[in-house]
């Protein structure tokens, strides 16, 4: 069983000063799942990502990914975050962006062409190889978002892990993400973080509902059911983790 | 038309365009990384703190006989030990960031001017520090000038790919196991070696406006970070010694006139992008317009 763990977190507890925003999460997920976690705003989502990557250290708890600690197995783990992080003025191109993925420590001088194949090979994986060659500034929303899951996926991760890739999208937009999404999780574990009821109703293997604590809820057992039930369900979802 | 006489004639001034050429190349590189990681307020404090060094270096050189010590030599050390100071808390401060910075900024500076004043003999030193004076730099000056240049060339070059990657997005380049603090570090220090440089061209109160004017100039036509670097270069090579001619005849200060010059073109060329926005073209305004007025009349 813990073979088969991607993350394994356990007794996890995470406060700023004065601001406890995790109490005692327990969470398991296994390969080849697609986690899709929901909750309020400020309920701690974008927080358990952050420790998951390592960026931030548990107060108390243990957070195992790839059954060691997260520093360690950095480089095999995809991060996208969201796109309205960056510099809208920064000068760089779609295709200077996705090579960042190939970046690794130490690295001086030009990249290598196997690196730059990578990187194009991840844009055409995302449907963005026609934009290579212009900035990153003049790409919509959309394809801003596209850009930084390819960078994700130039890294040659097992595990992709996305902050909102749905956020801001029109619906039509949104289709194509979850298709592609969809695609990717034959291959790749993915956890990101939603509001989006889509994903959480189409594609979402497990549902975990985060505020202060952590429920999860097992998405399979009703993806065979009639769509009416799956949004009703959904819904009741989101209602149900407002009261913890 | 006198200045390109004078230039063949007179070998300080070849020392002068020289000095202006070199600094330009890591002026556009630095520059470039500077802009685009919007440090500038930090770049302006080690430009500051440079003073202190180049004071102290002054009052070892005339009072302790120290007569090795050459002030740029103080200027390097002051401005590394400020940048890893200043880099240091930027990065453990992140509230209180602007005042600590600023602080330092004003006590290097304080720095310079008691050891100025403390030193005997010629008081101009202080001035040509503030204001520049690459009229004064000389042979000797020029080569120290191009170990440093060709050392921040060489490392902003080497390191393009890992520097643009943290400058861009400093928590994914964290991911990938890129030391980010230290790549920080290193930038800040970049930037101190490119301020002594330019310190000899414009003086220390007016390096930041070099090192950023042909960069913004610059942002209007660049797609990528090593574009903007060529083309910043290129503008603060024609910049540093358009200043250098202009001011020659009627015997201006050449750091204010190259800076002024760099400002006029800046100004300019933020005018030159505004004006689609202020008169927008008017023909397929009318061109859509009378649907409007054929329902009026």
């Amino acid at each position: 069983m813990p073979d088969d763990a991607v993350i394994q977190i356990d007794r996890l507890s995470f406060a700023y000063p004065q601001t406890p925003v995790l109490d005692e999460v327990r969470l398991l997920i296994p390969r080849g799942d697609f986690v899709c976690m929901v909750g309020p705003n400020g309920g701690g989502k974008t927080t358990l990502l952050r420790l998951i990557l390592g960026l931030l250290t548990p107060t108390s708890g243990t957070v195992r990914v790839f059954g060691r600690s997260p520093i360690e197995v950095r480089r095999r783990i995809g991060y996208m975050p969201q796109h309205t992080q960056l510099d809208p003025q920064f000068p760089v191109r779609a295709v200077d962006v996705v090579q960042m993925g190939r970046l690794g420590s130490g690295l001086v001088g030009p990249l290598r062409a196997a690196d730059k194949a990578k990187a194009l090979a991840a844009l055409e994986e995302v449907r963005l190889a026609d934009c290579a060659r212009r900035p990153f500034a003049a790409l919509s929303g959309g394809q801003r978002q596209r850009v930084l899951i390819a960078r994700a996926l130039a890294c040659d991760p097992e595990l992709l892990l996305m902050d909102e890739p749905t956020a801001n999208l029109d619906p039509l937009v949104q289709d194509d993400m979850h298709e592609l999404l969809h695609e990717l999780n034959q291959r790749l574990t993915i956890v990101l973080v939603s509001h989006d009821v889509g994903f959480v109703t189409q594609h979402a293997k497990t549902v975990v509902c985060v505020n202060r604590q952590v429920r999860v809820h097992c998405a399979s057992e009703i993806t065979g059911d009639a769509i009416q039930a799956l949004y009703g369900h959904a819904v009741h979802m989101v209602q149900h983790d407002h009261e913890h | 038309m006198e200045f390109l006489h004078a230039v063949r004639e007179q070998s300080f001034l070849q020392v002068a365009l020289l000095t202006g050429l070199l600094a330009s190349v890591a002026c556009g590189l630095v520059g470039s990384y500077v802009v685009v990681r919007r440090i500038t307020y930090l770049a302006g404090g080690i430009a500051h703190c440079v003073l202190g060094g180049l004071g102290a270096a002054r009052y070892l050189a005339v009072v302790h006989q120290w007569s090795w010590l050459h002030p740029l030599m103080g200027a390097v050390v002051a401005a590394l030990v400020a940048a890893v100071i200043i880099g240091l808390v930027s990065l453990r401060a992140k509230q209180r960031e602007d005042t600590v910075i600023g602080a330092l900024w004003a006590i290097g500076m304080a720095l310079g001017v008691l050891f100025i004043a403390r030193t005997p003999g010629y008081q101009v030193d202080l001035m040509s520090y503030l204001f520049g004076s690459i009229l004064m730099v000389t042979r000797g000056d020029l080569w120290l000038l191009v170990v440093l240049d060709v050392l921040v060339i060489a490392i902003s070059v080497l390191y393009y790919h890992p520097l643009l990657a943290v400058c861009f997005d400093e928590e994914f380049a964290r991911l990938r196991g890129l030391r980010v603090e230290v790549y920080y570090i290193l930038l800040l220090c970049l930037t101190a070696l490119t301020v002594v440089l330019l310190v000899s061209v414009v003086g220390i109160v007016m390096v930041i406006a070099l090192l950023t004017l042909p960069v913004a100039v610059a942002g209007h036509f660049c797609k990528t970070l090593w574009q903007l670097m060529l083309l910043s270069t290129v503008l603060s090579m024609v910049m540093t010694t358009a200043g250098l001619a202009i001011s020659y005849g009627p015997d201006l200060p050449a750091g204010a006139t190259t800076i002024l010059l760099a400002g006029s073109v800046y100004i300019l060329v933020v005018f030159a992008a505004q004006l689609p926005h202020l008169f927008p073209r008017r023909t397929p305004a009318r061109e859509q317009s009378p649907s409007s007025t054929d329902t009026r009349g």
